[in-house]
């Protein structure tokens, strides 16, 4: 089985604004004492909003990019 | 891919990218510590030395430097005098360029065989055209541009692969120009997308929609609309993380290839 891609939330920079959290829209993410997290994350669809929308840039989503054809492409 | 060379006029700039840049310039204090011990085999990954003869080879080790890097360690600023080329022997490294306003333009990103910053070493006064920063920790055989400019002096089997490979590098900065005049965002995002799932499947880069709109010279929203244009016409899926092509010929014809 292969482990979810999420997006990755730098700590660093997050000021805990909780925009990433009430923009979900997926409900993935919940903010705790330590900034956002992802209690669902199996509701997460990437749809990058989070990241978007972030106004620290604490969040990207990355994508690897391949083929169809790739075997690692095809779960 | 060999060289990179990414001829620009950077020492024209009238601010010092190290305003914009997160991260320590690393590597530096190792400099007088390490010497290249790896074994020979590493050296003729290098695109750029497989095709020397062992005594070139052996030659140019001797002048080698390790040097490792964390990742996010920036490895060279960009309009800082150029010291010597970098050979990527582990890891992956960005080359970015940063404008005065602090938008970062993502170059390539490029992995173990790749080299950078070979080009300003043969100007007087060259100056690094780019920034350069580990995307995972990296390790790269670094060469001063005295012993460079020396070696190629003296080994015409290093001077003419450098030759060959400079040849190649400018017929792919003169598709750059037409591309950038000549092909709109689609079609050049088309033709970034095939590129990209073709290039070292055992080591594939991961890019973000605001690292691809840099490098296309265009904004993260236009990149995502164009994104989503692709995947309702069937070209594209995107799945957690991914972008799965899905029809060549048609992504192709996008990209006018």
């Amino acid at each position: 089985m292969r482990t979810q891609h999420l997006p990755d939330i730098n700590t660093s920079l997050c000021t805990a604004c909780g925009i990433c959290v009430s923009a979900c829209p997926t409900g993935a993410l919940s903010m705790d004492a330590g900034g956002p997290r992802f209690s669902a994350p199996e509701n997460c669809n990437y749809c990058t909003d989070c990241e978007s929308l972030c106004p620290v840039s604490a969040i990207t989503c990355d994508f690897l990019i391949c083929w169809n054809t790739d075997p690692a492409a095809n779960p | 891919m060999g060289v990179h060379c990414f001829a620009t006029h950077a020492h024209q700039k009238s601010f010092h990218p190290r305003v914009f840049l997160s991260g320590k310039l690393g590597g530096r204090d190792k400099i007088s510590k390490l010497v290249y011990n790896a074994g020979m085999e590493p050296l003729r990954q290098i695109t750029l030395f497989s095709v020397l003869s062992e005594k070139t080879l052996t030659i140019l080790k001797q002048h080698l430097i390790e040097r490792r890097y964390e990742s996010g360690e920036l490895i060279q600023l960009e309009a800082d005098p150029a010291r010597g080329a970098h050979f990527i022997t582990r890891g992956r490294v960005q080359i970015l360029r940063t404008s005065a306003d602090g938008k970062e333009q993502i170059l390539a990103n490029l992995g173990p065989g790749e080299a950078f910053n070979v080009v300003p070493l043969f100007e007087p006064d060259g100056v690094n055209p780019a920034s350069a920063r580990a995307l995972t920790p990296a390790q790269t055989g670094f060469l001063l541009r005295e012993p460079f400019l020396r070696l190629v002096e003296h080994s015409p089997d290093l001077a003419f692969a450098l030759l060959k490979d400079f040849a190649g590098k400018l017929a792919t900065l003169t598709g750059l120009v037409e591309q950038l005049s000549l092909h709109t965002i689609r079609g050049r995002l088309a033709r970034f997308l095939i590129e990209q799932a073709d290039s070292s499947p055992e080591l594939p880069g991961r890019w973000t929609q605001d690292e691809m709109a840099a490098h296309l010279g265009t904004v993260r929203d236009v990149v995502g609309r164009t994104l989503r244009a692709f995947e309702e016409a069937g070209l594209i899926e995107r799945r957690q993380g991914r972008i799965v092509l899905l029809n060549r010929g048609a992504l192709e014809i996008e990209a006018e290839l």
